[in-house]
């Protein structure tokens, strides 16, 4: 008895011994795996796959990082999906931060506190309609995300299905923002004596400094465009001196990115009056593959009110030259205008892309009137009380803004470098000893042309604020851009049925609950008339 | 290998001639039909994750009702003196058992091949349906189905009574299904969190169904089986020293 109770204790001993190694050895096995493992994404746009460029933005994080999601549990029916598909676009960039990123789902419902908290951060509530007892309601929602590092904070105010195939972008932009603790300069510059940068586009230098430290760059100064800078906008120049055109030149070859918003029709906004006044830099631009039209466009099928003022009264109609660019009209690749939901350009010129010096470059047209736009020439009749009735062949699809991204050959290659005009007698034509070199090819960089640069402007910014998100976006992209490049617009991942009548659905219904489970009784049934058949055979086999 | 085989052909033999392997197959088919078609046309997406995640909750009492036969009825007939007196290893019959109740839930997951079928004919044809996620849920389903079974097979050899057996290997699957799940996760420490959320049966499975295979999910998996066979074996081994 006694021999058994201790052979029973030696084998209880050594099983539970050989269960807590077994434990070990899978854990540890666990870990390994943890630290090295691989994801096969089967889904057809590889929709749970982060991007080269988010994955290198998360994995390079030293600090932890907050992604605060606020979203309200109470979302309609329809919304659910969406909010998985959010979940899993933030476990996925959680799986590569290597433990420094940490995301919260939060409802801020029944905190006031907090819902306080997140009015001051900018995250207001979004209205949502809802079907319920055969009524639709509208409810208030929370879809806004934090992203926190360290003292800083980047905020998506609104994360909506819409745009769920941006997310990706937003929320890397975002990352990438918070964590860069240098803020970066970016650079405005005119030489347009009629305009003043601080008085007229004080609310894009504003939206701008929020974001970025903005420096006034003013070429009349020597080495005045420094080397940081992270872009140049260019804005309502007039012409430039060489020596200017070749700063400018490169800046670009440097690797500079740059925006113009250009003006080639001058222009008396109260008094209509135009003139054709193409500023020098369009030779620059035209070298590197963008030509600005001297026209100004007219969209028939879609242009937005405009008010105008005859000394006694002031009235507002819709105006062709206010050209409203709808949806279709921005270009779904490009990250810069693929969210964007509406652009008005304000007595706007054509910018196309110069295919012959373009070759090697990537060009993009980001914003197109609809197929039923005018290019009017001088001279100009911009009377608003005109009936615009062109004959069908001169109506067509015109682009407006042209993004190229490539490496650009310098203007001023095989020219000499022109002279700085303030000593322009005494000095001979020859490079001074310090002179850097030209450069003669760029590395890779971009340059996005615009027809246009009043769109921006206060006067109308008042009246089509989202022409800044243009901006923004098209500043983001080109100072964030290589860190994003790469993320792309993820299809939709909507996969709706063929209509169906309801017969051919209960048909449906009835065909997959019950064809399956009568197939498994079929085959039971053959089970036991073969057995029968056996067992008689065998019966018979007996008698015999 | 040999021994496996026969094992597993006794094993697989022996649901095929039972009526309740049957009645099993078919509660499963037109439960689940029935629970995903409720809500499919309202949703109008050509998607089966409604049906996926039904799964991890159907697959808690239908399994430990397949596995909770093999050990229990062995030792309630006293067949498993035999079997053990036959020229078999513990482990041989463990993985024989283990592999027939595997290949009837492989035949079970199997017939439930109209749904994606369905998907494909009355999907838009303009846009189609993406298979990634479906295969993805089928290998989550198998993976699933095959720890459940190794927790219920273990179960089975604790009693010779199979309402015993069923309760206990529902039990230790709900456990180990739930502490994974958000309702456990908000209620613990959360230094505790991850650890939890690892060990979860439902979280890996979530993965997988969503069609991202990852190969710590499928380490994850085969890390449950082994260690529950293991303990299986050991459980088997104790009728030695009892």
């Amino acid at each position: 008895m006694k021999r058994r109770a201790a052979k029973q204790l030696r084998y209880g001993t050594n099983t539970l011994l050989m269960i807590v190694s077994a434990v070990i050895i899978l854990a540890v096995i666990n870990l390994f795996s943890a630290r090295h493992f691989h994801r096969f994404d089967l889904t057809h746009n590889k929709q749970y796959t982060l991007s080269k460029s988010s994955k290198r933005v998360v994995a390079g994080l030293e600090d932890l990082l907050t992604i605060k999601a606020y979203f309200s549990k109470t979302l309609p029916p329809y919304m659910t999906n969406f909010r998985r598909q959010v979940g899993d676009l933030l476990e996925e960039y959680q799986t590569y931060a290597k433990g420094n990123l940490r995301v919260e789902f939060i409802d801020p419902k029944g905190d006031p506190q907090l819902a306080r908290t997140l009015q001051f951060q900018g995250i207001p509530q979004v209205q949502l309609n809802i079907l319920e007892h055969d009524k639709y309601q509208v409810i208030n929602a929370y879809l806004a995300m934090s992203i926190e590092y360290e003292d800083r904070r980047e905020v998506i105010p609104a994360v909506l299905p819409r745009g769920v195939e941006n997310l990706e972008y937003n929320i890397t932009s975002a990352i990438v923002k918070v964590i860069s603790a240098q803020v970066r300069p970016i650079g405005l510059l005119t030489n347009n004596p009629r305009l003043d940068l601080k008085k007229d586009y004080r609310h894009l230098t504003e939206a701008l400094e929020r974001q970025y430290s903005v420096r006034y760059i003013d070429l009349t100064q020597r080495n005045a465009i420094p080397r940081n800078l992270a872009a140049l906008i260019i804005i309502s120049p007039q012409d430039f001196t060489d020596r200017q055109l070749y700063d400018l030149d490169q800046f670009v070859m440097n690797g500079g990115k740059l925006i113009c918003l250009i003006d080639t029709v001058e222009f008396e906004e109260d008094a209509l009056n135009a003139s054709v006044k193409v500023p020098n830099i369009t030779k620059l631009l035209k070298h590197y593959g963008i030509n600005v039209h001297s026209d100004l466009v007219a969209d028939l099928r879609s242009h937005s009110m405009a008010s105008f003022n005859t000394g006694f009264v002031s009235f507002t109609l819709p105006y062709p030259f206010f050209v409203k660019v709808r949806k279709e009209g921005f270009s779904s690749d490009s990250q810069i205008v693929n969210r964007l939901e509406s652009l008005v350009l304000p007595w706007s010129s054509s910018v196309e892309a110069n295919e012959a010096a373009a070759q090697g470059l990537e060009v993009a047209r980001l914003v197109s009137t609809t197929p039923y736009a005018l290019s009017q020439q001088a001279p100009f009749n911009l009377n608003p009380q005109q009936r615009l009735r062109p004959k069908k062949e001169d109506v067509e699809q015109l682009p407006l803004a042209v993004f190229v991204n490539g490496k650009f050959t310098s203007y001023f290659k095989d020219k000499p470098i022109p002279e700085e005009p303030t000593q322009p007698e005494t000095t001979p034509p020859s490079p001074r000893p310090d002179e850097p070199q030209t450069i003669t090819e760029s590395s890779e960089t971009q340059i996005l042309v615009v027809g246009n640069a009043r769109f921006v402007a206060d006067r109308h910014l008042f009246q089509f604020p989202s022409n800044l998100i243009f901006m923004q976006n098209a500043v983001d992209w080109m100072v964030l851009g290589e860190d994003l490049i790469g993320i792309r617009a993820r299809e939709v991942t909507d996969r709706p049925l063929r209509e169906l009548s309801d017969a051919q659905k209960a048909t449906v219904r009835y065909l997959d609950t019950l064809g399956a489970s009568v197939l498994v009784i079929l085959f039971g049934l053959g089970c036991i008339v073969l057995k029968r058949r056996k067992r008689r055979y065998y019966e018979t086999l007996m008698v015999d | 290998m040999a021994n496996i085989y026969q094992i597993f052909k006794k094993e697989f033999r022996s649901y095929v001639n039972s009526p309740a392997a049957y009645i099993f197959i078919i509660v499963f088919l037109v439960l689940t039909s029935w629970i995903f078609f409720r809500g499919f046309f309202l949703i109008n997406q050509a998607v089966l994750r409604d049906f996926f995640s039904l799964t991890p909750w159907l697959f808690l009492f239908f399994i430990p009702a397949v596995s909770m036969r093999l050990w229990a009825e062995e030792k309630k007939l006293g067949t498993l003196e035999i079997l053990m007196t036959l020229p078999i290893k513990d482990h041989e019959a463990v993985l024989g058992k283990f592999f027939a109740a595997f290949a009837l839930l492989t035949v079970t997951i199997a017939l439930t091949f109209p749904l994606p079928l369905t998907l494909v004919t009355i999907s838009d044809p303009n846009i189609g349906v993406d298979m990634g996620p479906i295969v993805g849920g089928y290998l989550g389903m198998l993976l699933l189905g095959a720890a459940y079974l190794a927790i219920g097979l273990f179960a089975s050899s604790l009693t010779e009574n199979q309402i015993v057996a069923f309760i206990v290997g529902v039990t230790l699957s709900f456990v180990l299904f739930i502490i994974g799940e958000p309702i456990v996760l908000f209620s613990i420490p959360s230094a505790l969190v991850p650890v939890f959320d690892f060990l979860g049966l439902g979280t890996h499975f979530e993965n997988i169904s969503r069609g991202v295979i990852d190969t710590r999910d499928i380490v994850y998996y085969l890390s449950v089986i082994a260690f529950f066979l293991f303990l299986n074996i050991r459980s088997v081994e104790r009728r030695k020293w009892a």
